[in-house]
């Protein structure tokens, strides 16, 4: 196996190293200095480790470490199992329907966090909750049996909306597992258990552990969902602190040099997550499973099974998808936020939706969160595939520095990552005037998604056996048509996946959003935060029916074109 | 940061040209030759970048009231509904030498960390014949007034049982029922007439009843409507939203009324320092606080005629003036906190 790569290796390696540099390392910088700053402004002058001491000797840290740890590893946890279950489900058996959940379960994304902890908010708070005032009334229960103003509420929620994701990153490795495999172990006499035990698990280990390790790291910077539905019980996680630091800081003026601080917390937790990682995939040849020999996945047959895991895939859906959209649709035909109930029936009217389609600015943001999403998540997919070819394949000097740098910025949170940018391109003004346009958003998209395209990329392309490669070459083909012509139709399930989570994501993205915010470069998201925190949750309920309709049409039509794309291979 | 002599001296000029009474020391009103000769001087000078945080669709119908109150002048608004972040981000763009705003309007913590940075410019206020009760330290102009009321859900809390005054608050029925919003700017003014020790002991008290807190007043007030929470401290015009869209919302005016003034300030760095002067006076001008009332449902109590002017008028209102801000500040923060922590003890 070629290790080093060619010249054209090394090149590609080095620009690519260049651009990580420039993307991460630059906003990092910014953040390091920014925590040893009084003012916490990295332009301003003075040194101080103070912020450190604000910050971890704080009589609230512990708490808020152990609360954001708990709901890490809860939301994590149920997330894997949801994300697992229904991964193989859809792709590896008889599931009736399959092709339809596939379809949903993406659905999620699109809503907004913010939106769906309103949703559920809307459908399990105390007093007005819909599921506990029906639960109430049927059971003749003296109080909520459920509070989603609680960490496992939280959690519960936050689950919900990293399913889609935790489904991207194993549905791939799920539908690339060769069968023969599982075959063979049957045939040997092994249970069912103990092919799975003995051979589904380890071959799904790179893809399960990065998967954990994305989620879990996804939890500790999460701000959403904590956010709207923590904070009123106040329930604080480290990135809520943030948002208060930040945003409602009592010095009048952000407090960046405490919030610099916990970013160096977080840089912490990634390194430590980030060695149990490649501790997880340090013997990535063993889970190879796509190879020259041809194979076609087989579908396990559900026998008795198949209607009771059908009813409990379409509870799910139910839950995650249908009523949290439900809600929202019941808010947003409503003049004021108000419980769905007959006497409310009265109150009905179009004028959000009315409003909605005549309003100019609707168009403009429409515009720039198409354009934002659609560059940012091309930009990614692209890169995702180089720097996991180049890590993973090519291996050329640097390799481990480029796949660090690609990781790296999961871990500064989103708050943070829009005002290092801010910096950045201030600086840069005379040069890249980009400062308050479209294109600073799809600088910081870039950056802050790369880490989620770059892991799942190299989950599926270590399981793919180099030999497919080594006979191209073999067969005088250069790298680069290698990983044009062999590699990346191998991975394109998972650059496919990459494009469509980064797209979502790019449409509902907030935190930085707002900090980029400028006078040109409205989005949808921005516009949905106007209307809420202007009081008119029930506008703001109207354009995420709209961009979560957007989105389904997208999907229907991206299920369409992919069909018809595997029909023409076929 | 003071406007240059030379530029003052020219700005001097032209408004003296165009209406010679307008720098009367002792006139207490905003003449419209004044504001006329102000924007003479901004014209030619590009948009007025103008920071607050106004829905947008608010905002839009203020700035065509302006356009054409001035026609050739134009408002560009950019809402940062955070609080703090307003004051982070003009500090960050002139530290880069970007384009920052012309005027920005926000509480006077937000603007007094700005003129620590010296980013504000001075003015003397009386040259304009801005009255000395809305300009009470040179770098601000008090803007429109937000006013703290108790809020109650109609359809669950009885006429009877509402929550009329602050000790009402205390009933241990509302506990786990109580909407705060994070910030403690209500807690800040009440320290006015109470003072600190007394609003200390009321917000160690209220955490007692397990209240929810809001990142912004407005959800708080919706939630009021949705009668998840069913009473609450909240902004008049923030409760005035789903109001005026038929939420069952009932508010009382507590004794005394806790206000927050929003000052305007003109940035030293702004492109057209000129125009950010103009919208501040404007807005300070009983026609223009009655647009900004208008569009935002948050009136200037300093200003005759507004409608908020009117509902305050008899009542006990609580709030620190701009001036006394700085050295409240770590009051200020000390109250932050003990709300954020639920009552725990915190340093």
């Amino acid at each position: 196996m070629r290790t080093a790569g060619g010249w054209a290796g090394r090149l590609t390696a080095a620009a690519i190293g260049l651009l990580l540099v420039y993307l991460v390392v630059v906003p990092l910088v910014l953040l390091a200095i920014s925590s040893v700053r009084p003012t916490g402004f990295p332009l301003e002058p003075g040194f101080t480790f103070s912020n450190f001491s604000k910050v971890f000797l704080a009589d609230n840290f512990p708490r808020l470490v152990q609360t954001t740890v708990i709901f890490a590893l809860g939301s994590t946890a149920l997330a894997m199992v949801l994300g697992t279950a229904l991964a193989w489900l859809v792709e590896r058996t008889d599931l009736p329907g399959r092709n339809l959940f596939r379809l949903l379960v993406i659905l999620p994304m699109a809503t907004p966090p913010v939106l769906l902890a309103i949703g559920w908010a809307m459908l399990l708070s105390p007093r007005t909750g819909f599921f506990n005032l029906i639960l109430r009334d049927l059971f003749g229960l003296d109080s909520a049996p459920f509070n989603v103003y609680s960490l496992p509420g939280m959690m519960f929620v936050e689950a919900l909306a990293l399913v889609p994701t935790a489904f991207l990153f194993l549905a791939p490795a799920f539908r690339n597992m060769d069968p023969n495999l599982e075959e063979a172990a049957m045939a040997s006499g092994a249970s069912t258990w103990m092919m799975i035990r003995r051979v589904l698990l380890p071959l799904l280990w790179p893809a399960l552990a990065a998967c954990a390790v994305f989620l879990l790291i996804v939890c500790f910077v999460v701000f959403d969902i904590p956010g709207t539905l923590g904070m009123p019980a106040r329930i604080y996680v480290l990135s809520t602190h943030i948002f208060y630091l930040t945003a409602d800081s009592p010095t009048g003026v952000p407090l960046y040099g405490q919030v610099s601080a916990l970013g160096t917390f977080f840089l912490l937790i990634l390194v430590v997550l980030g060695y149990a990682y490649y501790r997880f995939t340090r013997q990535s040849q063993k889970y190879r499973t796509i190879s020259g020999k041809g194979f076609r996945p087989r579908l396990a047959p559900l026998g008795r099974w198949r209607w009771p895991a059908t009813t409990v895939v379409s509870i799910y859906f139910v839950l995650a998808v249908f009523a949290p959209l439900a809600i929202l649709l019941w808010a947003s035909l409503m003049p004021y936020q108000t419980r769905p109930n007959m006497a409310s029936l009265s109150l009905i009217t179009f004028e959000n939706h009315l409003d909605f389609l005549k309003n100019a600015r609707l168009i403009t943001a429409t515009t720039h969160s198409l354009t934002v999403a659609f560059v940012a998540s091309t930009a990614v997919a692209a890169l995702s595939l180089v720097v996991s070819w180049l890590v993973i394949r090519q291996k050329p000097p640097g390799a481990q520095m480029i796949d660090n740098l690609a990781f790296a910025p999961i871990a500064i949170p989103g708050v943070m990552l829009g005002v290092a940018v801010v910096y950045v391109y201030l600086t840069l003004d005379k040069v890249f005037p980009i400062y308050g346009t479209i294109w600073i958003l799809v600088i910081a998209y870039v950056t802050h998604y790369i880490s989620f395209g770059s892991r799942l990329a190299n989950g599926v392309m270590v399981q793919i056996h180099p030999e497919l490669e080594e006979a191209a070459r073999a067969s005088g083909a250069s790298n680069l048509r290698v990983l044009a012509r062999i590699t990346a139709p191998l991975v394109w399930p998972a650059v496919a996946a990459i494009w469509i989570w980064v797209f979502a994501h790019a449409m509902r993205e907030l935190s930085t959003a707002l900090m980029l915010a400028g006078r040109n470069n409205v989005v949808l998201p921005t516009l949905l935060w106007d209307y809420w925190t202007g009081g008119e949750p029930t506008r703001a309920a109207t354009v995420g029916v709209w961009l979560v309709a957007a989105l389904a049409v997208f999907l229907a039509f991206w299920h369409v074109l992919s069909n018809r794309t595997s029909a023409r291979r076929a | 940061m003071t406007v240059m002599p030379r530029k003052r001296a020219l700005l001097a000029g032209a408004l003296s040209a165009a209406a010679l009474g307008a720098f009367a020391p002792a006139q207490a009103e905003i003449s419209k030759a004044t504001l006329d000769g102000v924007a003479a001087q901004a014209k030619g000078k590009g948009p007025i970048i103008w920071y607050e945080s106004s829905p947008a669709d608010d905002a839009a119908k203020i700035a065509a009231a302006f356009a054409k109150r001035f026609p050739g002048l134009q408002i560009q608004h950019t809402r940062d509904a955070g609080g703090a972040g307003i004051g982070g981000r003009v500090i960050q763009e002139v530290q880069g030498n970007a384009r920052t705003a012309d005027i920005l309007t926000g509480s006077a913590s937000v603007i007094w960390a700005l003129v620590n940075r010296n980013l504000v410019d001075k003015q003397d206020w009386k040259t304009f014949g801005v009255p000395a009760s809305v300009s009470v330290s040179p770098f601000t102009i008090a803007s429109t007034t937000a006013v703290y009321v108790l809020l109650s859900n109609r359809q669950q809390v009885s006429d009877a049982d509402a929550p009329k005054n602050w000790n009402d608050l205390l009933n241990p029925k509302w506990a786990g029922k109580l909407g705060l919003w994070i910030r403690a700017e209500p807690q800040l003014s009440l320290a006015s007439i109470w003072g600190e020790q007394k609003t200390t002991e009321f917000i160690n008290a209220i955490n007692k009843q397990k209240p929810f807190v809001f990142k912004s007043t407005f959800p708080l007030a919706q939630q009021v409507g949705a009668g998840e929470i069913p009473v609450g401290v909240g902004l008049y015009h923030a409760a005035m939203v789903p109001i005026r869209r038929g939420a069952p919302i009932r508010f009382s005016f507590p004794d005394p009324v806790p206000t927050t003034t929003l000052h305007s300030a003109v940035i030293s760095a702004g492109k057209n320092r000129e125009g950010g002067l103009l919208l501040a006076l404007w807005l300070a001008t009983p026609e223009g606080a009655k647009v900004y009332e208008d569009a935002t449902g948050r009136g200037h109590a300093g200003v005759e005629g507004t409608e908020v002017r009117k509902l305050l008028a008899g009542k006990t209102q609580a709030e620190f003036t701009a001036d006394k801000v700085p050295a409240n500040l770590e009051m200020f923060e000390r109250f932050n906190k003990a709300i954020a922590a639920g009552g725990q003890q915190v340093k």
